[in-house]
Parts: structure tokens; C-alpha cells; sequence
């Protein structure tokens, strides 16, 4: 409708602009112009210098309010929508919509509900986008205009394993309804999904919208989380811990892991141990390899039965060594790389680059005499884990000198002076020295001192994760890339609709409340038109 | 004792009879002998204004010797005579366009302006001794004032004149339609030769055949010695600011249905005014036979000027207005 009046003030203003306002004047010799062959353009629109007439002024007025009346014209084309209306729909494909029950999907009852949802309204909607979201959301298809092919081309689609970014929902409603490609104006906005609504879905519900949970509680047992235990110093992965969930009534007994090894020896590990619905089994990890676990019986949700992770290789921990005593390394298991350390251990502080490092002060001198007050001390560093700080004040420590920005004490005396400090970025720590020999407590002290620096560098290290996700760019599993996304195999949500889909009122009330200025700017419009007309009429009487 | 007439009216000439009187004798007096007028033609002969002194020649009235002057004269043979003034009455022949185009502008119409300036010229030829006709162009009318300098009187035979055949001519500015040839021969008989025959017109005619049918009447009557006058009363300044630039239903004399929708623009302007100034140089190349003269009193550029602002700036300011009324001289 709003368009129809637009079309139809638009095609007055070019009408009344082509219309050529003549105005009567008399003229003594009027009659020497009859026979003029070219009496000059006769249109309004031809270019000429404006007087400042009073009718100037009058139309200058009117064009000026029609022009503040053009940005709320779409807010007008938002409320007579809700006549004839578009309908966006939002489709649910992520991983859980393969969940398979009585023989059917949730996908299959997905599109069976949107069937239901249009049918009853076909007259009432103009057009359809079709949209669907896993952990992207993409647009179908935009400018359907028969409920039959919105449901044709939602059938075609397929649940990808992948997970549920419900926030793009959230978004997608939030944002101002827009004309589509096709000049289809979405107004309301059905989302069928096999989640239950959300709590921010109630205000658009209200309004029209409809959300349709179509999920129905069914057995399933699955992998809900992989997580690797690893040596803090050398990364090593050792075990493996796997939990189990059990979801929609299935039961605990029986459910199993099979564990594929690198050399192909394949053993079930029995579930024993149950904190409700969820179970756990550590696995150990001995090879280097690729591991595959298998979760049986698997239940409606095949996505979370199977899982992989890859092992890497372990091996001695890599260090520059720059300071003397080399026999450190040994005794530590280390190996000298000066090409790829995995940490650098060095003299000074000048030595320092943006590699992990540590760096040394002049080491200890233990003595009988007063001692070395600790006056702060950072409570939460690693680097003080376990340190007697009563040792700490008689062991002789060394200051370090000053050290460049980024470094915070950790240890401190009096007048400022640092006997052990850190740097998180990059990664760096400064001690006093290498750990003194013998079995006093100041040894053990240095020994304590030194290695909780190695340790907290060392397990900063940047470690390859054993599996990844699948995501939008590569949404098929395949090795160790799973498709264990979080909550994806919980099947026995109680399902929450809410909404009842209505294309009358879509956003109504949203949009009242933005058009209330045109229509009066419009009237103020004609009301200078008719104005100036009027004055126009009297001038070109008189 | 002359009448002024009945009282000031919005049509009256604004300037009173003692303010013409007061013109008429200052051009007798002061610019006697400095400009060549024309009003009246002076013949020697038999008045009481004395001329020049002359030898005696037979024929002459004995009784016009000057002895005294004989007696001081170089040559003692010959006798010297008083010669005195003769003054003939002149006749002059108003003709007031009273066409459509006149009646324009409604400012300050042509009409209006022609009307004072008959009236003007008629009250103080009157009070020369002149005799005065009044004649309508546009309907041949002719009125016979004879000397009367009766300001009341002129007027009621403007008014008729002006009156006379309105309602037909509205909307003709055709001249030569109304007046058949037996007016145009009653005004050659009002034009006795040697009389001043003054042409009250805008020259906007319809026809270019019109235009040069009355610069054919203006030659033909300067060849009995009569000098005829044509004021171009020209309004164009006016009207045109008047009516200003843009788009205009085009109305006026002479213009039919369809109406003329135009563009009023500097260069259609510039171009109509070229066309009438051509016309009139036209009707000037046609008409000059040797007494002509044509003195143009133009509005200004104002959208409502004052009638009698024009009316003084022109009748007291121009040179040729001055030769029509001062008394002296030969043409």
C-alpha cells in the first residue's frame, strides 16, 4: 500500500513539475510575439536562475519536506507488510539434526514442521528466505514465493556435522528487517531447530515470531570429552582421559570404548565408573600414533560414537646452554640445540631475545652472617612454588641487575633489590644461578629455584592439540578431526517451542513506534502545496 | 478667465493651467530667437508689434514712414518705412491613437499619457489663438476645439474621443479597419496646409500594411507645408520589468485563442523589442518627407511608475515639445 501511494505522490510531482505554471500577463505588445517561431522551452524543469519569490520559497519548503519524509518511508513499508507479508525461515542443519528416531531424522521432522507452520498461512505470506545455521549461517535461497518450494528446497538440505552457534540467531532477529535480493521484505520469522528456545527468543515470540523445537528424547551414548594428560616439562602425552555421556534414557550397562592403538591392537575398555549419566576410562597412551576410540552401543547420534587423536612423538627436552656446568644437561635429560630450543639458559641479561629463556645471576653466596630480609614476594608465581623463604634469606642471593621492561619481581629485598624475577611476554624468567651441589637446604633451595623456572617455561610451550573440530570450511570428519562439538549429542533436552507463528503482526509494535514523523511531515507537505498553489492562482489572476 | 475644469480626478492632468501659462511665456520670452519654433508662422503685416525698418518701396503706405529714421539714414534719397508683425492663426490637429494597446499598461496607460498631453497642448494652443482639432485614430472621430483654451471642455472631447467605439476596440489594435477612407479624408480637411499635425500613438499595429498606410497619410500631408509631430508613447521598459522572466500565458491586444505560452527570457526580449524598434524605423524611412519628427516618451523600468512623473519628465523636458509651444520663428 505504501508503495502504491508512493508511486502515486511521485507520479503527481512529476506531473505538476513537467506541468508548466504559465502565468497570465498582459503585455501591450503581446501581439509581437506571435509570430515568433521559438518561443523558448514551455518546461518547468528547464534551468533557470530562481527568484526569491514568495512561491519560490513555498516550493523549496515542500520539497524540503518530502525529502525529511523519505528515510521513515521503510519503517511505512514495515507496517503495511504486515497486510501481505515476507516470512524469513531459519533452519537448524548442525550435527544433532542426523539424531534418528522411529526411523526418521530430526531434519525430516524439521521440515515436516515448517510444512505445517506455512501451509495454514499461504495467503497471507509474499514471499520466503530460506536461511539455514550450524556454526554459520547461510542463506538458502531469498524470494520464494510458494510455501511448496520453501519446503522443496529445505527438504534438500542436509545436517553437516557440525555444531550450533545459536547466537547468529539471536543476531539474524535482532537485526532490522531488509528487503532481500529479490525485493522480498522479510518481516517474520520462523526458526525450527531440535534446540529448546532460549530465553531471548520471548520478546520476538511475542511479536510473531515462531521458534519450533522439534526434538524428541532418544537413547544415545557418545563421547562428550577427550582431554590428554602431557608432562609439564617435556610435553610428553601419557594418558588420555575420556568421558562418556549417556543421554534420552540409555543405559550405563553396556555401554563400552573400544581403543584402537598405533600398532593396531584394538581392546575394549568396560565403562566402570559412572557419576550419573556420564562415565570416564583413562586410556594410556605408550605409542606415538594415531588412537581410535569407538563408543558401543552408540545409540540416535552417530556423530559422538567415534573419535581420534594423534600422539605425537616425544623427546628430551631441547636447550641452548650458554653458561658453564654442562653437566646440567645430562643430569637433566636435556639435549643441546642451538637451532630449535625449547629453552635457553643464559649468562646475562643482554643475552636475552624474545626465545624462552632463562637468565642467570652470580649465583649463590651462603653465609652465617645477617640475612637477606625478603620483603615482597609474588604469592602466585610458579617460580616460588615450594621455596623456603627462611633459606631463601641466609642462601646469599644474588641481585639481578636491572632488567629491561616487561619484567615483574617476583622475589624482592630492601632498596629494591630482585633476586628472582619474570617475564610473560615472551616467555622469560631470571634466577640467581644454576643449582648448587650438595644436599644443604641452600642446594636444595637453587635446585628449587632453578627448576620451577625451567618448568613454568617450559610448559608454556606451544603444544599441537591431538584432535581438532570440524568446521564451516571442512565440516567432514576425517583422522583426527572430529566431530565431537559440545552438546551436539545430548538427546534428551525437553523440547521448548515457543511462539505462534503469525505474518500479520510481524514486529508491529517495533515499527509503530518508529513511523510516527512522516505522515505529518507528508501533510505539512500539501498543505504549503496547496498553499502555494492558491497563491499562485491569485498572482497569476491578478 | 479660463475654467479648469471639474475638480481633480484620478484621470485629470495633474498640472494646473497657470503652470502651462507660466511655460507658454517663458519659452515666448526667454528662448525667443534660440530655438526654431514652430507653433506659430509670423507674416509682416498689419499689428502693432513692430518688425524691422525697411527702404521705402512703391506700393507702401505713405503712412508707415519713419521720417525721424529717414532723416538719420545714410542715403538722404530714400525714405525709410516701419514694417510690423502679422500674425496668421495656426491650426493644429490633435489625433489620438485610442487603439487596444493604448489602454496599456494599467499603471499608467498610453492612453492616459496622450489624453494630458492633448489636453496639455490644446489648452495652451488655445490660449495662443490657435485653433485645435482633436481626432480619434482609432475610430476617426474628429472634435473641432477651435481656440478655446476651456480645460473642461478639452477634456469632455478627450473623454469622447477616448470613448468613442471602446467596447469593439478592445481587443483590436487594427487601425486601418476602423477608420474608412471618408474619416481619413474629414481629417485631411481639418488639416488645412501649413498646419501642425501631432500623431499620439505607440505604433503597434497588427499589420505591417497598417503601419505604412499611416506613414503614407503622415508624407502626403507634409506636402502642404505641415509639420507633423508623431509621439511614441513607449511602455516596454515598464510592462516587461513588470511582468519579469519566466513562463507566461501571454495576453494583450491582438492576441487570439490559442493563447501564446512563453519563456520570457532577456534574449526573446532582446529580440521583440528588435522587431518593434525595426518596425518603427520602418514607419520613419516611410513617413519623413521633410516636416517630420518623431519624439519618443518612454516609461521607466518600474513596475508601477507615476502617470504624472512621465507626463512632466517628457512635456517640459523635450526640445521639440518646447518647439510646438514657443511662439517664434519659421519652421
Amino acid at each position: 500500500m505504501t508503495y502504491v501511494f508512493g508511486a502515486l505522490v511521485a507520479a503527481l510531482v512529476v506531473i505538476y513539475m513537467a506541468r508548466p505554471n504559465f502565468r497570465r500577463a498582459v503585455l501591450s505588445a503581446a501581439l509581437f510575439f506571435r509570430d515568433d517561431p521559438v518561443l523558448g522551452s514551455t518546461s518547468r524543469i528547464a534551468w533557470s536562475t530562481p527568484h526569491p519569490t514568495p512561491l519560490f520559497f513555498l516550493q523549496a519548503a515542500v520539497l524540503l519536506l518530502l525529502l525529511l519524509a523519505v528515510p521513515h518511508c521503510p519503517a511505512a513499508a514495515v507496517m503495511d507488510r504486515s497486510a501481505r507479508t515476507g516470512v524469513r525461515v531459519l533452519v537448524d542443519r548442525s550435527a544433532s539434526m542426523s539424531t534418528q528416531l522411529n526411523g526418521a531424522t530430526r531434519f525430516d521432522a524439521a521440515v515436516a514442521a515448517l510444512r505445517a507452520t506455512v501451509a495454514p498461512q499461504t495467503a497471507s505470506i509474499a514471499c520466503f528466505t530460506l536461511s539455514a545455521f550450524d556454526l554459520e549461517l547461510t542463506t538458502i535461497a531469498e524470494n520464494v514465493t510458494s510455501a511448496a518450494d520453501l519446503v522443496n528446497l529445505a527438504s534438500r538440505l542436509q545436517p553437516r556435522p557440525l555444531g550450533t552457534e545459536l547466537s547468529l540467531v539471536q543476531r539474524a532477529l535482532a537485526a532490522s528487517p531488509r528487503a532481500a535480493a529479490g525485493g522480498c521484505d522479510t518481516g517474520a520469522t520462523i526458526v525450527v531447530t531440535d534446540m529448546p528456545a532460549p530465553s531471548w527468543m520471548d520478546g520476538p515470540a511475542s511479536r510473531g515470531d515462531a521458534w519450533i523445537d522439534v526434538s524428541q528424547p532418544a537413547p544415545n551414548a557418545g563421547i562428550v570429552d577427550l582431554a590428554d594428560n602431557r608432562d609439564r616439562v617435556s610435553g610428553a602425552v601419557q594418558r588420555a582421559r575420556i568421558v562418556v555421556g549417556t543421554f534420552g534414557g540409555m543405559k550405563t550397562s553396556g555401554v563400552a570404548l573400544g581403543v584402537t592403538s598405533p600398532d593396531g591392537a584394538v581392546r575394549t575398555v568396560p565403562i566402570e565408573t559412572w557419576d550419573g549419566p556420564a562415565g570416564s576410562v583413562d586410556v594410556a597412551l605408550p605409542l606415538p600414533g594415531r588412537y581410535t576410540f569407538h563408543v558401543s552401543p552408540g545409540g540416535a547420534y552417530r556423530y559422538d560414537d567415534d573419535a581420534a587423536i594423534d600422539v605425537p612423538p616425544s623427546g628430551p627436552v631441547r636447550v641452548d646452554w650458554r653458561v658453564p656446568r654442562r653437566e646440567w644437561l645430562a643430569r637433566l635429560g636435556w639435549t643441546e640445540d642451538r637451532d630449535h630450543p625449547d629453552l635457553r639458559v643464559l649468562p646475562s641479561i643482554e643475552m636475552l631475545d624474545s626465545r624462552p629463556a632463562i637468565v642467570l645471576g652470580s649465583g649463590y653466596a651462603p653465609r652465617r652472617g645477617p640475612a637477606q630480609p625478603v620483603t615482597t614476594f609474588l604469592e602466585t608465581s610458579a617460580l616460588v612454588t615450594g621455596l623456603n623463604l627462611d633459606v631463601a634469606e641466609r642462601s646469599g642471593m644474588t641481585a639481578a641487575p636491572s632488567l629491561p621492561p616487561g619484567f615483574t619481581a617476583v622475589l624482592s629485598g630492601p632498596e629494591n633489590v630482585v633476586w628472582i624475577a619474570e617475564r610473560t611476554a615472551p616467555v622469560a624468567a631470571f634466577v640467581p644461578g644454576l643449582p648448587l651441589e650438595g644436599d644443604d637446604n641452600v642446594a636444595r633451595l637453587s635446585s628449587t629455584v632453578f627448576l620451577n623456572a625451567a618448568r613454568w617455561i617450559l610448559e608454556r610451550r606451544p603444544r599441537p592439540p591431538l584432535f581438532t573440530l570440524t568446521s564451516p570450511e571442512q565440516p567432514e570428519p576425517s583422522g583426527s578431526r572430529v566431530a565431537l562439538h559440545a552438546g551436539e549429542g545430548n538427546t534428551g533436552r525437553t523440547a521448548r517451542s515457543i511462539g505462534t507463528f503469525d505474518p500479520r503482526s510481524p514486529r508491529g509494535r517495533q515499527t509503530e513506534r518508529r513511523l510516527a514523523l512522516w505522515p505529518w511531515l507528508v501533510g505539512a507537505a500539501a498543505l504549503v502545496f496547496l498553499l502555494e498553489r492558491g497563491l499562485a492562482l491569485t498572482r497569476g489572476a491578478a | 478667465m479660463t475654467r479648469s475644469g471639474s475638480g481633480p480626478t484620478p484621470d485629470a492632468l495633474p498640472v494646473a493651467s497657470s503652470q502651462l501659462d507660466r511655460y507658454r511665456l517663458r519659452l515666448r520670452q526667454r528662448d525667443r530667437g534660440t530655438i526654431a519654433g514652430a507653433h506659430l508662422i509670423r507674416q509682416r503685416g498689419q499689428s502693432l508689434e513692430f518688425r524691422e525698418f525697411r527702404p521705402y518701396l512703391p506700393g507702401d503706405d505713405i503712412r508707415h514712414v519713419d521720417w525721424r529714421a529717414s532723416a538719420r539714414h545714410h542715403r538722404r534719397d530714400e525714405l525709410v518705412v516701419r514694417t510690423f508683425e502679422h500674425e496668421v492663426q495656426t491650426r493644429v490637429v490633435i489625433s489620438i491613437d485610442t487603439r487596444a494597446t493604448m489602454r496599456l499598461p494599467e499603471a499608467a496607460s498610453k492612453l492616459q499619457l496622450a489624453r494630458w498631453f492633448a489636453e496639455a497642448m490644446s489648452y495652451i494652443a488655445g490660449r495662443s489663438g490657435d485653433s485645435v482639432a482633436l481626432h480619434a485614430l482609432g475610430s476617426g472621430h474628429v472634435i473641432e476645439l477651435g481656440s478655446s483654451a476651456d480645460r473642461w471642455r478639452i477634456r469632455r472631447a478627450l473623454q469622447r474621443l477616448s470613448d468613442a467605439k471602446t467596447a469593439s476596440n478592445v481587443r483590436s489594435p487594427s487601425v486601418e479597419a476602423r477608420t474608412t477612407k471618408a474619416e481619413w479624408t474629414s481629417l485631411e480637411r481639418a488639416l488645412p496646409p501649413g498646419s501642425v499635425w501631432l500623431v499620439l500613438t505607440d505604433l503597434y499595429f497588427a499589420e505591417d500594411a497598417e503601419v505604412m498606410s499611416l506613414a503614407a497619410r503622415v508624407r502626403n500631408a507634409q506636402q502642404g507645408s505641415r509639420w507633423v509631430v508623431v509621439v511614441d508613447f513607449d511602455s516596454w521598459p515598464c510592462e516587461t520589468h513588470r511582468v519579469g522572466p519566466g513562463l507566461h500565458r501571454l495576453d494583450g491586444p491582438g492576441v487570439t485563442a490559442p493563447e501564446l505560452r512563453v519563456r520570457l527570457t532577456s534574449g526573446l526580449l532582446d529580440d521583440v523589442k528588435g522587431r518593434i524598434d525595426e518596425r518603427k524605423r520602418r514607419f520613419d524611412r516611410a513617413a519623413a518627407a521633410g516636416g517630420y519628427d518623431r519624439l519618443r516618451w518612454t516609461w521607466p523600468a518600474e513596475a508601477n511608475p507615476a502617470p504624472a512623473a512621465i507626463f512632466r519628465e517628457h512635456f517640459f523636458g523635450q526640445e521639440i515639445v518646447r518647439r510646438l509651444v514657443m511662439p517664434d520663428g519659421a519652421r
